[in-house]
């Protein structure tokens, strides 16, 4: 199924043209004279093109030409035609520690064999010989492109003689895409399980890159131990997936990982996937022609562009929400050997829009801009020490990107990282009570599957104060977050240590410890701000009241559950809000969200 | 010659039906597929006399995932080795399962129920005492009392399934889609040269309103039979 749509996606974007040939960076051109002579080394790489404003420091980006397809290696030496590493195309090593290695020679001679069994009456390739079987000319070459800057082990080396590309050459090329197809002739056909017809099945699968894996890249189908094998089978031969299925899956998994890929037509096309946290990279695209995967790795950083499409009259709301055709998303992890494939998720654009929008609204949370949607990096970092990505729990990215797109309940450990991060930093900030919004709005079971039955009403938790819950943590939280501002009406608000910073973590998992402490020192606080600010002190009291009213004090729970946890820092973060904002301006909530939400029902 | 049809129920917590391309870091088909089905019903009966054939399955509990990643091994048991000990020439070899570590994810399903309708065909096999209502009556017995000749498995053996009549209902009707090119079973002992060659054959599944109708195996065989007998 995911192969299959991959190869759907080549066809579709027309990607392969001639499985013989493919594109790539290539970084250094060698020219030569019509004798053979060195005249130059050119390197094609160019800084890549930032968005304005972009305080990166731009990437050299190689230009990307049309090759003989590479055959791809393992430990084996085998050679590409024309058109290969320092190592294979000149014999010269990046490293000078290699220097001397004589397999460096032997990679070399590879090189020269395959040029040698390409048809000889050609001259422009009898130059290339010329030109490396003559040390002087290669030591020319190789000062040159020292003098340069050097090169990388992984660089690709192409040929030009008297200004004509080796590459372009007609009866190279005919004579490569002959010797492509008698390499596979010999064995038998079998039934291809991409296409269902009968072919002989690729020997090797082709490698794209990915994170996590070597640089050079990494199939997606690969059996590279014998306790993979089944059936008496061996190899590839497990999953018979015909050539031109293979190149045509391949090419489409580059298209979609790469940052810049080029169609045989010459079409630019923008990756279709973003990296959520260290090895680990989500991939995916839709069947028709809409736009949305195109946008969705924005939610990363500019979240707005995607909302404004989803609401967007012309391109969005009804048009996105009833398109039915598929979308798929993998989440690739790169590893020795092979990419392995951590989860598949399939649905359809409307489908992936709707939970979309449910998304956004879910992590509405009244805050100081709720007119600027939360970023996905923003969101992940708050959920750890220094906003670090890489210290994420490995599964959280993925779970909050894919609940963005697929809906779904998020986990407790996705819950008891951001309730962790509450207590060590003693503090709930807007992205994580954002995230506890999206976290009990996913335990609430979704109503309104299908597009038309938007109107539906739908139980959320509410974004900003809820002044008549009766959920214990709730108003503990609540309480805790009035007591501080008491203490600040007291003592000033240039405390070194408040309340909070001193109790915050007691308070929301043993309330029944800290708060009866805390109540007898409000009492000190409120008679010295009374004395200050008579005026604020007399609104806290009453504030005061009504929480404790609602707590109808039996006491204070002893031990709070993770669930309740998370709930008194919303309760907290709520209460805080408000302290923020003038007493009689009411609370900005529908102000971003999307139409669809006129009808929302709150619960306590 | 085949029997009346069949319907049983199979259900367990897990299961990982592996797509052949993704069988290194397992990834499990949506639905299970013939050929497990006809697993699961040989461990309740099956003789030399009869071949099981899955008509139709019927999904019966939305399809959810489970993930995990597990410690396992790179390397196979040497069969010449198993033959030596056998044999009393040689002792196998020690090995240790903690220096030759691979860790595998597995993509699996977790609380599945399908229905299965099936009927067996006699094989060429069957002796002179052998009748297609004997084998019915056997399964029908051994089907109710639970009887089994080993434990049925969904896909993996670490995965056990529950196996009982079905009464044929609960499909899930709004379950509709395609699921593209499925593993119906494998041609055991297909020749390639005078060589043994195994050769997986595919179909195209489709789930229409809950329910997957499987090929007979004889039409599901691709466009050009010729080649597979070499």
């Amino acid at each position: 199924m995911i192969l299959q749509s991959l190869r759907d996606l080549a066809v579709r974007e027309n990607l392969v043209d001639d499985p013989a040939f493919e594109s790539k960076a290539v970084r250094w051109i060698i020219a030569l004279d019509a004798d053979g002579r060195f005249l130059n080394a050119y390197d094609t790489s160019t800084p890549e093109t930032l968005p304005e404003g972009s305080k990166k420091k731009p990437k050299m980006q190689a230009k990307l030409m049309r090759i003989p397809r590479r055959l791809g290696r393992t430990v084996g030496i085998k050679s590409d035609f024309l058109v290969d590493n320092a190592k294979y195309a000149l014999g010269l090593a990046a490293d000078p520690a290699e220097a001397g290695d004589p397999r460096i020679q032997q990679c070399h001679a590879a090189f020269l064999d395959l040029l040698r069994s390409a048809p000889q009456d050609v001259p422009e390739l009898q130059t290339v010989l010329t030109f490396l079987s003559d040390d002087a000319a290669r030591e020319a070459c190789a000062q040159n492109l020292a003098a340069k800057g050097g090169f990388a082990s992984n660089d690709l080396f192409c040929f030009q003689v008297d200004g004509e590309p080796l590459i372009k050459i007609e009866e190279l090329q005919a004579w490569w895409r002959t010797q492509r197809n008698e390499e596979s002739e010999g064995s038998l056909p079998v039934q291809c399980l991409v296409c269902g017809e009968l072919r002989i099945p690729a020997r090797l699968h082709n490698s794209f890159q990915i994170r996590g894996a070597s640089t050079s890249g990494i199939p997606l189908v690969s059996f590279n131990a014998n306790a993979f094998e089944k059936y008496g089978l061996s190899g590839n031969e497990n999953a018979p997936v015909c050539n031109e299925c293979m190149t045509a899956y391949t090419e489409a998994l580059r298209r979609l990982t790469r940052a810049q890929y080029e169609t045989p037509s010459g079409l630019k096309l923008k990756p279709l996937s973003l990296v959520l946290n260290g090895d680990t990279t989500a991939v995916y695209w839709a069947e028709g022609q809409s736009e949305l995967p195109s946008f969705l790795s924005s939610l990363n950083t500019d979240p707005r562009s995607v909302l404004e499409l989803l609401v967007s009259p012309h391109k969005g709301s009804e048009f996105l929400l009833n398109d039915s055709s598929g979308f798929y998303c993998l989440i690739v992890t790169g590893a020795q050997g092979r990419a392995s494939v951590r989860r598949l998720h399939a649905g359809t654009v409307g489908e992936v829009a709707q939970n979309l929008m449910h998304f956004f609204r879910a992590i509405n949370v009244d805050r100081y801009d709720t007119a600027e949607p939360l970023p996905l990096f923003r969101l992940l970092g708050s959920m750890v020490l220094n906003g670090e990505r890489d210290r994420l729990p490995p599964e959280a990215a993925t779970e909050l990107w894919l609940h963005a797109l697929f809906g779904g309940r998020l986990s407790r450990s996705f819950l008891s990282t951001i309730v962790a991060r509450n207590r060590a930093e003693r503090a709930v900030s807007a992205e994580r009570a954002a995230l506890l919004h999206l976290y009990f709005q996913s335990l609430v079971p979704r109503k309104n599957t299908t597009p038309d039955s938007a109107v539906e009403k739908e139980r959320t938790y509410p974004m900003s104060l809820d002044r008549e819950s009766k959920d214990p943590p709730y108003l503990l939280g609540r309480l805790l977050a009035v007591l501080e501002n008491l203490q600040t009406a007291a003592q000033g608000s240039n405390l070194n240590r408040t309340l909070v910073d001193r109790t915050f973590g007691a308070a929301s998992t043993r309330p029944g410890v800290v708060f009866p402490q805390l109540m007898q020192t409000a009492q000190h606080h409120l008679s010295k701000a009374g004395r200050k600010l008579p005026g604020r002190a007399t609104n806290l009291d009453k504030l005061l009241g009504e929480i404790i009213d609602g707590l109808n004090l039996d006491g204070f729970s002893a031990v709070l559950s993770l669930e309740q946890q998370g709930r008194f820092a919303l309760g907290y973060y709520h209460q805080r809000q408000t302290f923020f904002r003038k007493s009689d301006q009411t609370v900005p909530q529908a102000s971003a969200e999307p139409s669809t939400d006129s009808t929302e029902e709150t619960i306590a | 010659m085949h029997s009346i049809d069949f319907f049983v129920r199979i259900q367990g917590t897990l299961a990982c039906f592996t797509r052949p391309e993704f069988s290194t870091e397992r990834v499990s088909y949506d639905l299970i597929t013939p050929s497990a089905a006809r697993g699961v019903l040989e461990a309740v009966l099956w003789k030399p006399a009869i071949r099981w054939e899955v008509r139709q399955i019927a999904l019966l509990k939305p399809v959810s995932y489970a993930r995990f990643k597990r410690n396992e091994v790179n390397t196979r048991l040497s069969t010449q080795n198993a033959l030596a000990e056998a044999r009393g020439s040689k002792p196998m070899p020690d090995f240790f399962a903690d220096e030759d570590r691979a860790q595998r994810n597995t993509v699996a399903l977790r609380n599945v129920d399908y229905g299965i309708v099936t009927r067996f065909h006699m094989t060429p096999r069957a002796g002179a005492a052998d009748n297609v209502r004997k084998f019915e009556e056997m399964f029908e017995r051994r089907l109710q009392k639970g009887q089994q000749h080993y434990q049925p498995c969904l896909g993996c053996r670490e995965f056990p399934a529950f196996v009982e009549p079905w009464d044929g209902t609960g499909a899930l009707e709004n379950e509709s889609r395609m699921l593209g090119w499925m593993l119906h079973d494998i041609a055991f002992g297909t020749l390639r040269g005078k060589e043994i060659a195994n050769q997986p054959r595919f179909f195209p599944a489709e789930l229409r309103r809950g329910i997957v109708d499987v090929p007979a195996w004889e039409d599901a065989t691709p466009a050009n039979p010729e080649a597979l007998r070499v």
